[in-house]
């Protein structure tokens, strides 16, 4: 059952061309495995960096005090640090090797041009360093979600270009020619994300006005976000949903409408409704945020539709329930996304916290929950050995549900209860921020509960890496001595 | 689907139209963007702000305040900006025509700063001095200011030193225990004195073109508003005389 690949569950026979060139699993995992291993190493350092520092800052709104005379530590720098460490530390890195493998399993291939995939971390994850060190400098964009310096985003941006052409010319290469559900949206995703960054990058760049920055900073973060980070993790979700229901992706042309509904309207949200742009952009948004309800819903259906109404299945496997965990970010994501664009809400949310517990919900619920689903699923296959301890795998993908549900809920529901104080004719700053508190409390400890759920379980992925590796060199030593030994008794003779 | 180009058509077709729309397009309707005329004082809108002041702009992005205050005023229906008197006018993007960095900012978790310089201002303060002072006061203890407030200290913007013979012109007035210890004094650093000009610089509370400011009318009978208490906004029902 779990040795069926995706292909073979949605493909016809007639479809599968080239399935003569086909490599065995086996073989493709051992031509992924150091490659997305590494990737995933560095992945999940950003992650408990990240993390650790958004308890750090989440700790600090409630206790103002805290290591105040340290100034690379004060919240607004750890605020740029966070963001950065989550989608670039962690979120592109993760993405891109998850869809590596997943590209060499459905493609039935090994892995062509591993080199270009360790240029891309080692430049990648260095440019990211160098971001996260130049924010806590002091040398932020000034632009939420996308404050990366420029010698730390050049770098990344080539690093980028050289990974996403090698996983390309993996897609080109590809021994089956069907493509899977989870091939479109990796597609979309790597190509998205290569554009719009090194667009953004560039415009930053080269023009001097302050009001295009913060164009192509509302654009790029929607850009990541919805048509990076989003598809990304519906590759996955993708993937790992028909292995773990036995099922597959069904009704095909109900997913087919949902990519390219979601691929034509995605782009176009995004512009909060208070933003200093012209009228028609902000009306413009409000329109698309709500009809991208469409192509998500149909996504949740054809999620539904696959496990046939039995999402009980999921709860079996870590895995399951990490990435219906994703789902389920993804279904109330795009409810309140709607939700929030209705004039007398807007009113009372936007300019909150609520803004920055959706911003968490997408990278967090929806996209962190599918990926770390996918590491689950992965990291097993790559090692060739299952996790320490298969209850604690259970543990760290209740605990990290847990956890998002925590931060997430309390940033939102603060975010509702400071909006509503502030619209109070005479509420003072600190009434308003009272207001919020308790909420930001719950959503502080959800911050801290997350960073040791990742802590745990980088340590575990370091841990089978580390065996992994051992399996794989101690049986070559061994041969190494024995030739030697035998090459000395020859010299001897 | 068998064809990766077919995908690869549909998606750069999807991203180019909305990059001419959403970048291409306000860029096109902006290259014209010039300062107002004001013709009653015959100044312009916006003025290009002091270099000390720009300098402060860097410090503001360096300490990443935009990330606890904003420096939008919504519209009236959208959040009680307006009737909270903290502007006259809803924020537009002539307000930033002149900013290298532009910092809107997504989350009030302090107050809103887009007309600070305004607010911070009292009578008798005609060049700003006092506001400064206050301003410098609460960057490095905002606790002193405001026992609630949940605003980090800046202490590392101010030098904390020996007084030597005669106390610095510039050092701190600070309410007692809020300070250094005796004999010593606090002085702002520059970086200190740039942010606490960029702020008092903040004004935009000027009518523009596309967000005029509304007229102010005598208030009489008009129980159970929400207006602020200065500014009556005139309706399109009245008739004209």
């Amino acid at each position: 059952m779990m040795t069926t690949t995706a292909t073979e569950i949605v493909s016809t026979p007639d479809d599968r061309s080239g399935e003569h060139d086909r490599v065995l699993p086996g073989e493709i995992d051992a031509s992924c495995r150091w490659t997305v291993l590494a990737l995933f190493v560095g992945a999940l350092f950003w992650l408990v960096a990240a993390s650790g520092l958004q308890a750090l800052s989440s700790v600090k709104l409630l206790m103002p005090g805290l290591l105040a005379p340290w100034e690379f530590l004060t919240y607004g720098r750890l605020e740029g640090a966070v963001s950065c460490g989550l989608v670039f530390g962690f979120a592109i890195p993760a993405l891109m090797a998850l869809l590596t493998w997943i590209q060499c399993r459905l493609g039935g291939q090994s892995l062509a041009g591993s080199l270009g995939f360790w240029i891309f971390g080692s430049m990648w994850n260095l440019g990211v360093l160098g971001s996260v060190l130049g924010i806590l400098a002091g040398d932020g964009s000034g632009l939420a979600w996308f404050e990366l310096p420029l010698y730390g985003a050049a770098p990344m941006a080539a690093a980028y270009i050289v990974g996403a052409g090698v996983l390309l010319l993996n897609v080109k290469l590809r021994a089956v020619r069907e493509m899977h559900v989870s091939q479109w949206f990796l597609l979309l995703a790597v190509i998205w994300f290569g554009w719009a960054f090194t667009v953004a990058v560039l415009l930053n760049q080269t023009l001097s006005s302050g009001l295009v920055h913060l164009l192509v900073g509302y654009w790029f973060k929607q850009q990541m976000f919805f048509m990076t980070l989003l598809p990304g993790a519906l590759a996955v979700v993708f993937y790992v949903l028909p292995k773990v229901a036995e099922a597959p992706v069904r009704p095909r042309s109900l997913v087919l409408f949902a990519f390219w509904t979601f691929v034509f309207i995605g782009p176009w949200g995004g512009i909060p409704q208070s933003a200093p742009l012209p009228a028609w952009m902000v009306s413009v948004g409000v329109v698309a945020s709500t009809l991208v309800l469409v192509p998500i819903l149909a996504t949740i259906l054809t999620v539904y539709e696959t496990l046939g109404g039995n999402c009980g299945s999921l709860r079996k496997t870590s895995e399951g329930s990490l990435v219906m965990g994703s789902v389920l970010a993804l279904a109330l994501f795009a409810v309140m996304n709607w939700v929030r664009n209705w004039s007398g809400v807007a009113g009372v949310v936007e300019l909150s916290v609520f803004s920055k517990g959706m911003s968490l919900l997408l990278v967090l619920g929806v996209c962190g929950l599918g990926v770390l689903g996918g590491i689950h699923h992965v990291v097993p296959k790559l090692t060739h050995s299952q996790w320490l301890q298969p209850s604690w795998a259970r543990i760290h993908g209740t605990a990290s549900i847990l956890s998002v549900a925590a931060v997430v809920a309390g940033l939102i529901l603060a975010g509702m209860f400071q909006g509503l104080q502030s619209n109070k004719l005479g509420s003072t700053a600190s009434e308003i921020a009272g207001a919020a508190r308790p909420m930001l409390a719950l959503s502080a400890l959800g911050c801290l509960s997350y960073f040791l759920a990742q802590s745990a379980l980088f340590g575990a992925v370091l841990w089978q890496s580390a065996l992994a590796c051992r399996a794989c060199c101690v049986p070559c030593l061994v041969d190494w001595a024995k030739d030697q030994r035998v090459e000395k008794a020859e010299v001897g003779r | 689907m068998k064809h990766g180009p077919f995908i690869l058509v549909g998606l750069l077709l999807a991203s180019a139209s909305s990059w001419c729309g959403m970048v291409l397009a306000p860029l096109v309707q902006w290259r014209d963007l010039q300062p107002e005329k004001d013709e009653g004082t015959a100044t312009y809108y916006p003025s290009r702000r002091s270099g000390l002041a720009e300098q402060g702009s860097e410090v503001y992005r360096a300490m990443g305040c935009f990330h606890c205050h904003t420096q939008i005023i919504r519209g009236r229906g959208l959040g009680m900006d307006l009737e909270k008197g903290l502007g006259t006018r809803r924020s537009v993007a002539i307000d930033f025509l002149y900013d290298h960095t532009v910092m809107p900012g997504e989350t009030r978790l302090g107050p809103d700063l887009a007309n600070f310089g305004v607010r911070s201002r009292k009578a008798g303060d005609t060049n700003g001095a006092l506001a400064r002072r206050s301003i410098l006061v609460k960057l490095f203890d905002p606790r002193s200011v405001n026992s609630a407030s949940i605003m980090p200290s800046y202490a590392h913007l101010f030098e904390v030193r020996k007084i030597s013979r005669t106390p610095s012109p510039e050092a701190l007035v600070l309410s007692p225990g809020a300070g250094a210890q005796s004999g010593f004094e606090v002085v702002p650093k520059p970086e200190a004195i740039a942010l606490a000009a960029y702020l008092t610089s903040l004004d935009s509370q000027k009518s523009v073109f596309v967000a005029p400011v509304p007229k102010p009318v005598k208030k009489g009978g008009e129980k159970g508003t929400n207006a602020s208490p200065s500014v009556v906004v005139e309706t399109h029902s009245a008739p004209p005389k």
